[in-house]
C-alpha cells in the first residue's frame, strides 16, 4: 500500500448544501449570521455564502471546510456523515423527552402588596376565599406523580405564597411523603416578596431544601415606588427577609427578579449596583408582560420593547464593567441566550422553546382547581379569557393534553413552522411562545413584524452577539463564562420566571 | 527504559506457554495453579537454597542465573537478567527459536497492554505499530490465557495493536475474561472505532466490563483531514457514527488526538468540533507523536516542533477545560510547554519505552515530565529542550 | 409620504420570494402584491410618520435578494431537513413517553 496525498481524500462528489439560514449582521451588513437547523453557528461574508449556494467556489476553499464542520453543508455525501448533526438536533431539543418537569401551584391569590403593574391579579390579605384548599392542594399532589418526568421542580407561588404558609407547609410535606414510594427528584422553589419571612418558616423551608426567588426591583426609591405597601417599607422587608433566609439558607438560597419599569430605565447603574451591595451574583432585568393588571396601566408604566433594548445595552456595558472589576455578576437572560449560542446543549427554560413549554415543559395548578399549560394563560384567565384553560385538577393529565386550549398551542407552537421565524437564523435557538403572542395579538400564531416577543429576541440575540464579536478577549470570557454556567436541560433544572 | 524482552536459554521445554513468574509469596498466596508457575530461583536467597521439597512440586518450570542452578530433567530458563526485566509476578512468554523471554505483563506497572493483532483497517500515518496483513487470530486464545496470569490488583490494563475490533466476537471474549478475573482492573481499549458503525456491535459491549472505557483517536473535524492522516477513505465517518454508537451502548469514551501538523494546524476546530458534536466524551488526550514506525517515514509531513504548537495548545486546552471537559497532555516533555499547560501534562510514556536526554540531568521537574520516547532522534526533538535548574517563577507551587 | 411602488421580474423573483419580502415590511407598512404579466407589484404606504424610509427601495430589493437564496436554500434542503426532524424526533421521543403514564 503506498501513502498518498491529501488530494486523495478530498471525495469525488459535488457538496450540497444542509439546512442553513441566515442573518445579515446588524452591525455590519456585508457579513451574516449563518445556522444550521441544530444551532450550530458561523459568521462569514454575505458574498461568500451567495458564491457557495451558486456553486461558484472553488472546491478547495478553506470556508468550505468550516461550514462542513458545522454541518452548513456536506461535501461528498458518501464520506460525510449527517450523525453529528442529528446528534446535536436532538441535544437541543432534549427539553421534549419527558413530560411537563416545572410544576407551579398558585397556594393563594393574597398579596400586600398594590403594584401597578403586577403580572398577578392579586387579592387584598384578608380574602382567604382566594386560598387554595386542603382537598385542591391533594389532588394536586396526586396529578404531580401522574406525571412521567422523573425530575421535578415545584414552584409555589401567588400572590404572596407566605401568607399561606400552612397549605404551603401541606404541599411540601405531603409532597415529599408520596415521593417516598415514587423517587422522584424533586426540587422545590417559592416565589415570594420575603416580607414577613419568619424564622420557623425558615427552618420548614431548610427542611425540605427550598430555594426562593424574590424581586428586588432596585435601590430603596425605585423598588419602593414600583412596589407599594402602605408602610412605604416594601424594600426594606424584602432585605430582611433575604438577610433572614440566608443566614439559615445559605448564600446562594435566594435568587431574584428585577422588574423593568419606566422608571427603571433611567437608571441601569443604580439597579446593578443595588444587586452587588446586596451580594447578588445574577441579576434578572425583565421587561414588563402584557398580562395580569400591566396591560391597564401601560400608558403609565409601559414603553417600548426598543426602549428596553436600549436600556438593556447601557445594562450589559455596566455589568461588563462590574466583572472587569472582579466582582461576578451575570444577566439571567443574557445567560440563557449565550447558552444557546455557545453551548451545544438544551436549556432548562420554559418559556424558550419549540416545540412550546406551555403545557409539554410546564403545568400550573391556580389556587381554585384549575389547570394551565402557564403562568400568562393562568393570567388572561383572571381577565375573563379561558381560551388556554386545560381543565380541572379533577381530570386527568391526558385530559388536559387532549384539550381545545391545548390543541390550540401546539397549532401554534413550533417555531420553526411559524411565518416569520421558520427562515430566521436565529430559530434553532429561540422558542415559539403562541400564548404570549395570544396575549399581545390575539393570535397564537403572530405577526412577526410587529410582535414584540420577537423584536425583544432578536434584539438581543443580536446585541448579545455583536458584544462577544466586537468584545475584548475579557468581555468574550465573561459572556462565554456566562454561557457555560446557565443551566442545562435534564428538565430538572426547570426554570420560569414567576416572582 | 527497561525493555520488555530479553536473551535467554531455554531448556527442555515442550511447548511454550504463558507463565506466570513466582517466587515464594506467590506460592503462599496460591491464586494460581503450580503448571501455570515459573518458580524464580534468582528470588529465593542462598542461605534457604531450594529444597528438594520446594522443586519437587509440580511448577511449569525453573528460572534461574546459571544452568549449574536448574533442577535436572526439568524445564528451565536462564537468563543474564542483570537489569531486572523479568521479576517474581510479572507473566512472560518463551520464545525457544528465538532465544528470548518476552515479558508479556509486567507486576506494578501502570503501562500493561494486551496485544490484541497485528492487523488494522487504518494505516496512519504515523503509526508507530505499523500492520501486518497476517492471520494472528491465536492471540485471542494467548490473550485469554494471559488475563488468567494478571494480578487481581493490577492498576490498569489496555488492549491494542493493531486494531482491537477487527477480532470481532474475540474482542468480547478477551474483555469478558478480564471481567471474570479482574473486574476492579480499569480496562482501555484503543481502538479507530469504524466498526462500531456496524449495527448492533457497539451495544455487545453493554455491560461488558465494570470499568471499560474506550480511546478512539480523531485527527479533523471533518473528513477530508482525518481520512488523510488515517490514509483511508471513508474513516472518519465511520469513526464518528461509531463513537455515537459506543455512547448509546452506555460506553466511556476518550479522545486521543496525536498532533501531526495538519492536525495542529486545525488545533481549534477539532477541539470546537469535540465539544459541539461529542460533549459526552470523558477525556481528550492531546499526544506528541511517537517517532518509530511510519511516522520516521513521514517526518515532513507531520512534524511541527512543540515549541511552534505552543499558542495552539494553549487555546484548545483552555477551550476545553472551561468547558468540563477533561484534558491532557501526552508524551511532551514539560520544557517544551507554556507553564500554564504544566498541570494538564502526564507522565504517558511506558518506563518501558522512556528516556531522558542529556539537558535532563539535573532537571528540578524532571520526575514529573514525560521524557521521551526511546527511540527519538535530534530531528523529533524540540529546540525548546532545556534544563530546569532553579525555582523559575511558579515551578514549586504548581508541583502540589 | 404616499405609496411606494417596486417591481419585480417574475422570471426573477418567484410570487413567494416577494410574499415574503413583503412580510417583513407588513409591520411598518400597509402593504400589498399584485401579478401583471411577467411584474410583481409591491405597494407600500407608511402606517405612521414615524416608519424609516431611508434607502427603502434599496433595502426592500436587498431584502428580496436575499429572500430569493433562502428558497434556493429551501428548495435545496426542504427534504433533508424533514427527513432528519423525522429522525431526530422518533428516536427522542418514545411512543410511550409521549404522554403522562395513566
Amino acid at each position: 500500500m503506498k501513502f498518498r496525498g491529501r488530494e486523495a481524500f478530498t471525495g469525488s462528489r459535488p457538496y450540497r448544501l444542509l439546512p442553513l439560514r441566515f442573518r445579515r449582521l446588524p452591525w455590519d451588513p456585508s457579513r451574516a449570521f449563518v445556522s444550521s437547523m441544530s444551532g450550530d453557528w458561523l459568521l462569514m461574508e454575505h458574498a461568500t455564502l451567495e458564491r457557495v449556494i451558486d456553486r461558484v467556489l472553488a472546491a478547495d476553499d478553506p470556508v468550505l471546510t468550516d461550514m462542513e464542520a458545522r454541518h452548513l453543508i456536506a461535501r461528498d455525501i458518501d464520506r460525510s456523515t449527517l450523525a453529528p448533526l442529528l446528534s446535536q438536533y436532538k441535544a437541543r431539543k432534549a427539553y421534549l423527552s419527558q413530560g411537563p418537569a416545572l410544576h407551579i401551584i398558585v397556594v393563594s391569590l393574597r398579596c400586600h402588596h398594590t403594584c401597578s403593574y403586577c403580572q398577578v391579579s392579586r387579592k387584598p390579605t384578608g380574602a382567604s376565599s382566594f386560598d387554595m384548599s386542603e382537598e385542591v392542594a391533594n389532588t394536586v399532589v396526586e396529578r404531580l406523580f401522574e406525571w412521567p418526568s422523573h425530575t421535578l421542580t415545584v414552584e409555589l407561588q401567588g400572590g404572596e405564597p407566605l401568607l399561606h404558609f400552612e397549605r404551603v407547609h401541606g404541599l411540601l410535606s405531603r409532597i415529599i411523603e408520596r415521593n417516598q414510594r415514587e423517587h422522584r427528584e424533586i426540587r422545590f422553589v417559592i416565589a415570594s416578596t420575603l416580607h414577613d419571612l419568619t424564622d420557623e418558616q425558615v427552618q420548614v423551608l431548610k427542611t425540605y431544601n427550598v430555594q426562593l426567588s424574590t424581586s428586588l426591583d432596585g435601590p430603596e426609591a425605585l423598588h419602593n415606588a414600583n412596589r407599594p405597601r402602605p408602610e412605604r417599607d416594601s424594600h426594606a422587608r424584602t432585605l430582611a427577609g433575604i438577610e433572614r433566609a440566608r443566614a439559615t439558607l445559605g448564600p446562594g438560597s435566594v435568587s431574584a427578579l428585577t422588574t423593568i419599569t419606566r422608571r427603571s430605565l433611567e437608571d441601569p447603574l443604580a439597579i446593578i449596583h443595588e444587586y452587588r451591595r446586596r451580594d447578588f451574583h445574577s441579576i434578572s432585568l425583565r421587561p414588563l408582560s402584557p398580562y395580569g393588571f400591566a396591560r391597564k396601566t401601560v400608558a403609565r408604566t409601559g414603553y417600548s420593547i426598543d426602549e428596553f433594548l436600549a436600556f438593556y445595552r447601557k445594562a450589559l456595558e455596566i455589568i461588563l464593567s462590574v466583572n472587569h472589576d472582579g466582582y461576578e455578576l451575570e444577566e439571567g437572560y443574557a445567560s440563557l441566550l449565550l447558552s444557546q449560542l455557545h453551548t451545544p446543549f438544551s436549556h432548562g427554560y420554559v418559556d424558550l422553546r419549540s416545540p412550546t413549554g406551555a403545557g409539554l415543559g410546564a403545568v400550573v395548578y391556580d389556587y381554585d382547581g384549575q389547570v394551565y399549560p402557564s403562568d400568562e394563560a393562568r393570567m388572561l384567565a383572571a381577565m375573563g379569557d379561558t381560551s388556554f384553560a386545560l381543565g380541572r385538577v379533577e381530570e386527568s393529565p391526558r385530559t388536559w393534553l387532549s384539550s381545545p386550549a391545548m390543541r390550540r398551542i401546539l397549532d401554534a407552537g413550533v417555531a420553526e413552522a411559524l411565518p416569520g421565524c421558520s427562515d430566521c437564523a436565529y430559530v434553532p435557538l429561540c422558542g415559539a411562545d403562541p400564548i404570549d403572542h395570544y396575549a399581545r395579538q390575539g393570535d397564537p400564531v403572530g405577526h412577526r413584524p410587529t410582535s414584540d416577543f420577537c423584536r425583544k429576541q432578536m434584539g438581543m440575540f443580536d446585541l448579545l452577539l455583536e458584544r462577544w464579536e466586537l468584545g475584548s478577549d475579557a468581555d468574550r470570557r465573561v459572556l462565554e463564562q456566562w454561557a457555560l454556567k446557565a443551566p442545562r436541560s435534564t428538565p430538572s433544572d426547570d426554570v420560569s420566571e414567576a416572582g | 527504559m527497561l525493555p520488555l524482552d530479553t536473551k535467554a536459554k531455554l531448556t527442555n521445554w515442550g511447548h511454550a506457554p504463558l507463565l506466570k513468574v513466582a517466587d515464594l509469596a506467590e506460592m503462599a498466596v496460591g491464586r494460581f495453579p503450580f503448571e501455570r508457575m515459573a518458580l524464580d530461583l534468582r528470588s529465593i536467597g542462598q542461605k534457604s537454597a531450594a529444597t528438594a521439597e520446594l522443586v519437587g512440586l509440580p511448577w511449569a518450570g525453573f528460572i534461574a542465573n546459571q544452568d549449574a542452578q536448574l533442577p535436572s530433567g526439568r524445564p528451565g530458563v536462564v537468563l543474564d537478567d542483570r537489569a531486572g526485566i523479568v521479576r517474581p509476578g510479572d507473566v512472560i512468554e518463551l520464545q525457544p527459536l528465538r532465544s528470548r523471554v518476552l515479558v508479556r505483563y509486567r507486576r506494578g506497572d501502570a503501562s500493561n497492554v494486551l496485544f490484541a493483532t497485528e492487523q488494522c483497517n487504518s494505516y496512519c500515518m504515523m503509526c508507530s505499530q505499523p500492520p501486518h496483513d497476517v492471520d494472528d487470530a491465536w492471540r485471542i486464545e494467548q490473550m485469554c490465557e494471559l488475563v488468567k496470569l494478571i494480578d487481581a490488583d493490577t492498576p490498569s490494563l489496555a488492549i491494542s495493536g493493531g486494531e482491537p475490533t477487527l477480532l470481532g466476537a474475540g474482542l468480547n471474549r478477551v474483555i469478558g475474561h478480564c471481567a471474570d478475573r479482574l473486574p476492579a482492573t480499569p480496562l482501555h481499549v484503543l481502538t479507530n472505532g469504524r466498526r462500531f458503525s456496524a449495527h448492533g456491535y457497539a451495544a455487545t459491549f453493554e455491560a461488558a466490563h465494570p470499568a471499560l472505557s474506550w480511546g478512539v483517536p480523531l485527527y479533523g473535524d471533518h473528513f477530508c483531514l482525518h481520512d488523510y492522516v488515517v490514509q483511508s477513505s471513508g474513516a472518519f465517518a465511520e469513526t464518528i457514527k461509531g463513537l455515537y454508537a459506543l455512547h448509546q451502548a452506555g460506553q466511556r469514551i476518550e479522545i486521543r488526538v496525536v498532533l501531526v501538523k495538519p492536525t495542529v494546524e486545525r488545533l481549534q476546530e477539532l477541539v470546537r468540533y469535540l465539544y459541539r458534536n461529542l460533549p459526552f466524551v470523558e477525556h481528550v488526550a492531546l499526544m506528541g507523536i511517537e517517532p518509530t514506525g511510519f511516522a520516521k517515514a513521514h517526518y515532513d509531513d507531520i512534524w511541527i516542533d512543540p515549541a511552534d504548537m505552543a499558542d495552539a495548545l494553549e487555546a484548545a486546552v483552555e477551550f476545553l477545560a472551561a468547558r468540563s471537559m477533561a484534558v491532557s497532555l501526552f508524551n511532551l516533555p514539560l520544557c517544551a510547554l507554556s507553564r500554564s499547560l504544566w498541570p494538564f501534562a502526564r507522565q504517558s510514556i511506558s518506563n518501558w519505552k522512556r528516556d531522558y536526554l542529556p539537558p535532563c540531568e539535573g532537571c528540578l521537574v524532571r520526575e514529573r515530565c514525560a521524557g521521551f520516547f526511546s527511540w527519538t532522534t535530534d530531528a523529533w526533538t524540540s529546540r525548546a529542550i532545556r534544563t530546569i535548574t532553579h525555582h523559575e517563577e511558579g515551578v514549586s507551587c504548581e508541583k502540589h | 409620504m404616499g405609496t411606494i411602488e417596486l417591481r419585480f421580474d417574475a422570471a426573477i423573483f418567484s410570487a413567494d420570494v416577494v410574499v415574503r419580502t413583503t412580510y417583513r415590511y407588513s409591520g411598518d407598512f400597509y402593504t400589498s402584491v399584485e401579478h401583471e404579466a411577467t411584474t410583481f407589484v409591491v405597494r407600500l404606504a407608511p402606517r405612521s410618520s414615524t416608519v424609516n424610509l431611508a434607502l427603502l427601495e434599496e433595502r426592500f430589493r436587498t431584502d428580496a435578494l436575499d429572500e430569493r437564496m433562502r428558497e434556493q436554500i429551501r428548495e435545496e434542503t426542504g427534504e433533508v431537513h424533514a427527513a432528519l426532524v423525522t429522525a431526530a424526533l422518533r428516536e427522542a421521543v418514545p411512543a410511550d413517553d409521549a404522554g403522562p403514564t395513566p
